[in-house]
């Protein structure tokens, strides 16, 4: 039988609940993303069988704000855009992006769900300035923890962080 | 306990960055967040955090306590936390392919160090941040290196105990370990028996070491290896060890003396207790006093505990006193690693001769060992 609400993947992917946030990194498009409170509403309620009235009513209920249908759609375009949902949810939105947020435009702003692209660095830019293994250096302090700047073994006189 | 000296004032009025190291680790240690009362202050403390590994545990600390800190900062740490996540599953996504790819072929592999801890002693892999992937072959190293390469890696530096590979769709360095160390055969460890002592990951990973197994890794690499120049967070490691999946002193004790590690683990747990109050059991106490060489019994007292912040890294440690003495009653096998490091049929770089390497590696550690055997630490 076909599910009569969204559904949220779950496979492949690995989450982290920061309180006020949930960190999502995708296995198999390697992206991260990180959702607002209400889009983290929205994406737990997607279970296949909450339907968008439902959804809106039981998030207001959780945090204890208004959410109304229309923070809902827009939260699901949000997550399927990301590919966080199993199964496209057109069929079940009648209302355009742009007429979702012209709505929600009058609405207070805390209710916009977020769904927010996370840049995963490189293993040299999560080094932060240090110079990575293997590479030449000059003197102590350079090296990126745990490497210390040595002579290389391949040229002795040359020293890289090893 | 010295970490109690140290206050955002003296941090300020001494200055930079040992200071403020001295402060997360004192925060380690009691549980009292450092207060960041300008920005420029928290600002710094950021930074320092994050090069001791500790912007995701910091943040999250901030957040329990709901410790007053400047808006920048927080954000600055948020940030932190998401880009540490982000890139630990995927360090950790590359770590379970190769495991995987290896594994296919038979190559079996294990992960050393944060790979083979961050799923299983932190609540979040954004709380144990590495700069690589460590993954310590078992079988055909060899065969180990091709397989990698055919899948795409490469080579970005090598030495005596590992190779760096860079992944280059994923942007991660897996670093392909046959040595937990340099000198790796003044250390033998049974693989085959790691192996079997060995369980399945709970996370991405596919196969981690026993506790006894990595807490000997983590020893030799933090003792041996870098003359305990760590961060906050590779100390943390020890002290998370032995809180969530004590080691069994019994075993423990077979697995180091297997791999004439004793005297490493005694001197790193010594460390980690310094720094981040590991905490030692009666019977690990036992095992430090009995394990800990002679010749470092006067280091441990006077200097390691009296300033565990002088550990930290980037400290410069007195690396080679350290390695003799961790070496007692193996010291020629000691020179004799440092002269010929290179275990059979690990590839060497072009052009480096024999009489070269001798005369190259006399220079790097034969002649700084004499000498620091003049000018050891004072105690």
């Amino acid at each position: 039988m076909a599910s009569v609400g969204p559904r949220a993947r779950t496979s492949r992917l690995v989450t982290r609940d920061l309180g006020d946030e949930l960190l999502v990194y995708d296995l198999e498009r390697h992206k991260a993303y990180c959702l607002n409170q209400v889009a983290m509403q929205v994406f737990r309620h997607c279970d296949g069988e909450t339907t968008i009235p439902d959804m809106a009513l039981r998030i207001a209920n959780a945090l204890g704000m208004p959410v109304d249908e229309q923070a809902v759609r827009l939260g699901l375009v949000r997550l399927e855009k990301a590919h966080l949902l199993d199964s496209a949810v057109a069929r079940i939105l009648h209302t355009s992006r742009r007429e979702m947020l012209r709505t929600l435009g009058r609405a207070a702003v805390v209710v916009v769900p977020l769904v927010t692209a996370i840049t995963v660095p490189t293993s040299a830019q999560a080094a932060s300035g240090c110079i990575p293994f293997g590479s030449p250096c000059t003197g102590p302090g350079q090296c990126c923890p745990p490497f210390s700047c040595n002579a290389s073994i391949g040229n002795p006189g040359m020293k890289t962080c090893n | 306990m010295s970490w109690s000296f140290f206050t955002p004032a003296s941090a300020r009025s001494q200055g930079e960055r040992p200071a403020l190291r001295a402060l997360l680790g004192r925060w380690l240690v009691t549980g009292e967040l450092p207060s960041a009362p300008d920005e420029a202050l928290a600002s710094l403390l950021v930074e320092v955090a994050r090069e001791q590994g500790l912007a995701g545990l910091l943040h999250q600390a901030i957040g329990e306590q709901r410790v007053r800190w400047p808006d920048a900062a927080r954000l600055a740490l948020r940030r932190a936390e998401q880009e540490d996540f982000a890139f630990g599953v995927r360090q950790l996504d590359t770590a379970s392919r190769v495991q995987d790819l290896l594994g296919a072929r038979g190559v079996r592999c294990l992960p050393l160090k944060g790979a083979a801890l961050a799923e299983r002693l932190y609540d979040s892999v954004a709380h144990r941040p590495m700069a690589d992937v460590d993954l310590l072959v078992l079988d055909e190293w060899p065969r180990a290196v091709t397989l990698l390469e055919k899948a795409g890696f490469v080579e970005q530096g090598q030495a005596a105990h590992a190779r760096a590979f860079l992944d280059p769709p994923s942007g991660t360095v897996v670093e392909l370990h046959r040595g937990v160390t340099s000198c790796a055969r003044l250390f033998p460890l049974d693989l085959d028996a790691a192996w079997r002592r060995s369980r399945a990951g709970a996370g991405l990973v596919k196969r981690v070491p026993s506790s006894e197994d990595l807490l000997v890794h983590l020893s030799l690499h933090a003792a041996f290896q870098h003359g305990l120049a760590l961060s906050l967070v590779q100390y943390l490691d020890f002290r998370r060890l032995l809180e969530r999946e004590p080691p069994d002193p019994a075993l423990l004790a077979q697995v180091a003396v297997g791999a004439s590690a004793q005297g490493a683990v005694a001197l790193a747990l010594e460390a980690a207790h310094a720094v981040v109050a590991a905490p030692l059991s009666p019977a690990f106490q036992e095992l430090v006093t009995a394990w800990l060489p002679s010749g470092l019994r006067g280091y441990v007292a006077s200097r390691l505990r009296a300033d565990p912040s002088a550990l930290l890294a980037p400290a410069e440690p007195a690396l080679a006193w350290l390695r003799w003495q961790l070496a007692t009653g193996r010291q020629i096998a000691l020179i004799r690693e440092t002269l010929n490091p290179s275990l059979p049929s690990f590839s060497r770089a072009a052009g480096f001769g024999g009489l070269g390497r001798a005369l190259g590696l006399m220079r790097r550690w034969f002649l700084p060992t004499v000498r620091s055997l003049g000018a050891r630490p004072q105690k």
